[in-house]
């Protein structure tokens, strides 16, 4: 049987994965922050979340029923149905988070979406990037990357692809 | 006669070294490749797709059909180069694409081989038979399978306005644009912006121009052209690199004004060995002579209907040559001016036939005179380049009046302006301009030496053919003759083709129409498509958190349905058995991650699931579990899965690996539209989770080390039921569920805990085990892979479920298809198993046959030799399957035969005993 292990290079190291050219850093961490996902209706997720948002806390909108609270809590937060019509489940180990800075960060987000390129209207944080959907969250330096974990290894490629303009031998 | 030479060597210009053919050549910067060919007086530059006949260069932009040409530099080979968009390049290694080939062969059987011949001929025995051959005469340039093509940077980008075309109408349309504060960018095919203002005059007018756009702030990609023009103003952009082996770069441009400013194509005419090379487009002579210090001939014939073509003449007569225009009119504004400036002027004429070999030597004109010349400059008139338009949702219809394609209404988001939109006024103001001719379709002469298509070899005979039989409509004679279906998208042909039929049927051009324009404009290369996008990152293949893992175990990986997934452990697909053996004897440990974990939570959670599944799941206490099958709404089986209670308002569905986005999104459908989106919420934890199937007669031992859950005890944890527990101080979940038939445990972690999961348990005793032995295990045991074992048309009852049909009265998805008379037919196809007397493997795929008469009764869907029985299992989909069981059947695949027993589709352990050893 043709063995694809080599074609298809190995799924980074989280813990490790850096990427830094000229004007570009680029850094990736695996589940070190709650991540929540939401749904029910704007108003009752605005209300469940807010008492939750830490610090670094932001909730990203998917949908008008539904989104990705992101950071550290303010408060616990349980799993499950709640009462005011809101459903939560836990994905903090589902969710890699890609933070890319410096001065060629924004040349290289429009390259990799077409939403990015366009600016970003939508109060809606989804969009296409890289060929997969991923959760846009925008910093005061460059911009955050929210990917489920099995395809975060094909942004991460990508984004390596796109960096240092080659496919194959990466640095 | 000299023939192409350049006579203004650009001072101080580098010279280019590259070779055609395998001759040295020498260039100059700023060439295209056509121009390098020209300037070394090659005017043969291969050989036509079908007749192999000599060619040249016709044009010089995208719309030159017959110079393509293969390059290699720096080791890369680049096939399919159009000579005339192409820069010289020093060390380009030039060849035709098609070379001589069998021209002698096709020559002689040209007379037999006209429009449609393959349709006709190769009917018999079989196409195939003649395919391999026909392919390999056909085709153009070759794939170096040792070269990698190359890509430019893509990207994507926002503007007001984009402009297409950088002549003088573009950069009006740019200024305008960016006085009124947009946004605004402008795309030029051209090396430098300026268009045909360049060698028509006006450069000193587009000069300014240019300096007031770059003032203004206007961005101008040269080298570039729009290929494609989609919805909502988003247009495909092929933008050059700098030079061949940077490769061309994808990108897409969204504006919401486009503006398309790209001006004309020039016709060619319509005579006997009008393919010759040596015949050009007038404005093509033109452009070569300015642009790059080409004549490309001292004793040049002018054959046009139309005034543009009076500048070349001129041009070239005070370049030195000696030139004859021909005009097939009766007068000319600019006959006078012509013959002032030493051009002998032929009125009242038509240019008939070309005469030459490997080149144009002789013209013979309508009244029968004889003229030798070198080159023969063609103007038949000028066709707007409405394709954006078109593509956009525009339609171009044709002005009989003007002879030309107008725009019949107006599309929002798009103008057109100068030519294209029919504005025929030019720098060369001052005298009368008459650019438009009506197609000249000759009446006489051999129409088999006349070419509409010189890039697919169509000739004006091929579409005489095509109108004889009935092939009348535009889109029939595309079909049938295949006349500007090449790579140039038959942009010097089309309208010719269309004129040419409309004679031949009696009919006016504006009746027939044209072919719809599609993109791509010009040929886009796979490589640029795919930018970035290749090799690993050709699709964004999902992972295993506990990949890494998998490889220090010594995984051989493979892309399954869209997913990474072990396929076995070890050197050698040997190792399969043993994992088989493994699961029937000690433990395997299979990554079950990828299996579906989506949550469906709230107060009609339980009836939301009643009415997915063709099995109840609102009767199901906390901690129990059910299998299930879901169908559409034909009553086929989608999927197959186990639903999970873990509270009164929350489950989980672990559906199929590769069915978890089409569960999700059937199931957020329903919700919403049946539910209420206030009373059930669904959502997909599968990323969130990594699973473990642990299996096999010591699981329980090798679990119980973990420590997992607190107790193991079959009474308190039996099949088909979950309990929590605890994982590297984390929850976990561990399911008492078997897709082997054995025992068996799937241990649910947060995927951080991925790798140390797996290593504990390998380290516990588990073998490791892939899909391929799992795929093995589970058939032995009769188990399905909906979509493999299953297909179109299988519903429940085929499967061994008649419940769903007989007596579930609550309603669900495909309920009342199961109520259907075909539904309850005894053929329907049923899931059965296979075996061999001689204990052999059925291939997979094969068909299952009766003789009196011939014909398949249905299809073995999975097919293995099992370690554990030690002969060959099959499942199968088979009519009346299950009333046949006991009976024999006949077997066929690719010309093997043989005999099967009809079995239940359970070859392991019909019982269930394994489940509880």
């Amino acid at each position: 049987m043709f063995d694809r292990s080599t074609f298809w290079p190995p799924m980074p190291d989280w813990t490790q994965a850096r990427i830094a050219a000229p004007g570009i850093e680029i850094s990736a961490t695996h589940c070190d922050r709650a991540v929540f996902l939401f749904g029910g209706a704007t108003e009752a997720i605005s209300a469940l979340a807010a008492p939750h948002l830490g610090l670094d806390g932001a909730l990203l909108w998917i949908a008008a029923d539904r989104a990705l609270l992101v950071g550290a809590l303010g408060t616990e937060l349980d799993e499950g149905w709640h009462a005011s019509g809101v459903a939560v489940s836990a994905l903090q180990d589902a969710q890699v988070r890609i933070d890319i800075k410096g001065a060629a960060a924004a040349a290289l987000l429009r390259r990799g979406s077409l939403s990015l390129a366009l600016g970003r209207e939508s109060a809606g944080a989804a969009l296409a990037f890289a060929g997969v959907t991923v959760l846009f969250e925008q910093l005061d330096v460059g911009a955050r990357l929210h990917v489920d974990l099995p395809q975060a290894a094909h942004v991460w490629h990508w984004l390596l692809a796109a960096t240092f303009g080659k496919t194959e031998d990466y640095p | 006669m000299t023939g192409p030479v350049r006579i203004l060597p650009q001072a101080g210009a580098e010279k280019l070294a590259f070779t055609f053919d395998g001759k040295p050549c020498a260039g100059r910067v700023g060439d295209t490749i056509a121009a390098a060919l020209l300037a070394n007086g090659i005017t043969t530059v291969g050989r036509s797709f079908k007749y192999r006949r000599p060619r040249g260069i016709l044009a010089a932009g995208e719309d030159e059909p017959s110079a393509i040409v293969d390059v290699r530099l720096g080791g890369v080979l680049v096939p399919n180069v159009r000579a005339t968009m192409q820069g010289l390049e020093a060390g380009m290694q030039v060849t035709p694409v098609l070379g001589r080939g069998a021209a002698v062969l096709t020559g002689l059987l040209s007379p037999f081989i006209a429009a449609g011949f393959y349709y006709k001929t190769f009917l018999w025995p079989h196409w195939h038979l003649f395919e391999p051959a026909i392919r390999r005469l056909a085709g153009l340039g070759r794939v170096d399978p040792a070269s990698r093509m190359p890509a430019g940077e893509c990207g994507n980008l926002a503007v007001d306005l984009c402009v297409v075309g950088a002549g003088r109408s573009g950069l009006r349309a740019a200024i305008a644009g960016a006085r009124a504060e947009q946004s605004v960018l402008v795309i030029d095919q051209q090396a430098g912006p300026g268009g045909s203002t360049l060698w028509r005059g006006g450069a000193e007018e587009a000069g300014a121009l240019v300096a007031e756009a770059w003032a203004l702030g206007v961005t101008l990609w040269p080298a570039s052209v729009v290929f494609g023009a989609y919805d909502h103003g988003n247009l495909g952009v092929l933008r050059q690199g700098d030079g061949l082996s940077a490769g061309d770069a994808l990108w897409t441009v969204m504006a919401r004004e486009v503006v398309l400013a790209t001006g004309a194509i020039e016709r060619p005419m319509l005579f006997e060995g009008n393919d010759l090379p040596g015949v050009m487009l007038a404005d093509a002579v033109l452009h070569y002579l300015v642009r790059h210090g080409v004549r490309c001939g001292s004793c040049p014939v002018i054959a046009t209907n139309n005034d543009s073509a009076y500048v070349t003449a001129i041009a070239l007569a005070k370049a030195g040559a000696a030139v004859t225009l021909v005009d097939s009119r009766g007068a000319s504004g600019w006959a006078g001016e012509a013959a002032a400036r030493g051009v002998s002027v032929v009125l009242g004429a038509k240019v008939a036939e070309a005469v030459g070999r490997d080149t144009v030597r002789q013209v013979v004109l309508s009244d029968g005179q004889r003229m030798d010349c070198d080159l023969v400059a063609v103007s038949g008139g000028w066709t707007p380049t409405l394709h954006l338009f078109c593509q956009a949702g525009g339609k171009a219809v044709w002005d009989e009046a003007r002879g030309i394609l107008v725009p019949a209404f107006a599309v929002a988001g798009f103008t057109v302006t100068g030519r294209v939109a029919g504005d025929w006024t030019g720098p060369d103001a001052g005298l009368p301009w008459v650019w438009s001719g009506t197609p000249d379709i000759p009446e006489v002469g051999r129409a088999k030496k006349i070419w509409v298509d010189l890039q697919n070899d169509v000739t004006l005979q091929d579409v005489r053919l095509a109108a004889r039989e009935n092939f009348a409509s535009i889109e029939h004679l595309k079909r049938y003759t295949t006349l500007g279906m090449a790579t140039d998208q038959g942009k010097t042909a089309n309208l010719l083709g269309a004129a040419a039929l409309a004679q031949a049927t009696g009919r006016k051009t504006v009746d027939l129409g044209l072919t719809t324009y599609r993109p791509p404009y010009v040929p886009v290369s796979m490589a640029a498509l795919a930018g970035v996008a290749r090799g690993p990152l050709q699709t964004p293949l999902r992972r295993l958190a506990a990949e890494a893992a998998h490889r220090a175990s010594g995984a051989v990986l493979w892309d399954y349905g869209g997913l990474l997934r072990p396929a076995f452990y070890g050197p050698t697909d040997s190792a399969i058995a043993g994992e088989c053996v493994a699961a029937r004897q000690g433990a395997v440990v299979f990554d079950a991650s990828s299996l579906g974990k989506v949550a469906v939570m709230g107060p009609k959670a339980g009836e939301l699931l009643d009415f997915l599944f063709a099995g109840r799941m609102s009767s199901l206490a906390p901690g129990r579990i059910r299998y299930g099958l879901t169908l559409n709404e034909a009553g086929t089986v989608t999927d197959d899965g186990v639903v999970v209670c873990l509270g009164p308002q929350e489950y989980i569905v672990s559906c199929s690996s590769s069915h978890v986005g089409a569960f999700t999104a059937g199931a957020e459908e329903w919700r919403q539209t049946r539910f209420g989106a206030q009373a059930v919420h669904v959502q997909d934890r599968t990323p969130q989770w990594a699973t473990m199937s642990l299996s096999g007669p010591q699981s329980k031992a090798i679990l119980a080390q973990l420590g997992i859950v607190a107790s193991l005890d079959d009474a308190a944890f039996g099949h088909k039921s979950i309990v929590p527990g605890q994982f590297g101080g984390r929850a976990a979940r561990v399911a008492r569920v078997s897709f082997t038939g054995e025992r068996g445990y799937e241990i649910s972690v947060p995927a951080s805990l991925a790798v140390p999961l797996w290593q504990a348990l390998v380290a516990g005793g588990a073998r490791p085990c892939g899909i391929e032995a799992l795929g093995i295990l589970r058939a032995e045991k009769g188990f399905i892979y909906v979509g493999q074992d299953t297909d179109g048309q299988t519903m429940p009852q085929d499967l061994g479920f008649d419940g769903p049909r007989s007596k579930r009265k609550v309603g669900f998805v495909g309920d009342r298809s199961l109520q259907l008379p075909v539904a309850g037919d005894p053929d329907r196809k049923q899931l059965v198993g296979l075996a061999r007397a001689d204990g052999g493997v059925i291939p997979a795929g094969a068909h299952l046959i009766e003789i009196a008469p011939r014909r398949s009764i249905g299809f073995v869907t999975s097919s293995y030799h099992s370690p554990s029985l030690n002969r060959g299992i099959a499942l199968a989909l088979v009519e009346g399957g299950r009333g046949r069981i006991g009976a024999e059947v006949t077997w066929f695949d690719l010309g093997q035969t043989g005999r099967a027993v009809v079995t239940p589709a359970c070859a392991y352990d019909p019982e269930g005993r394994r489940l509880h050893v």
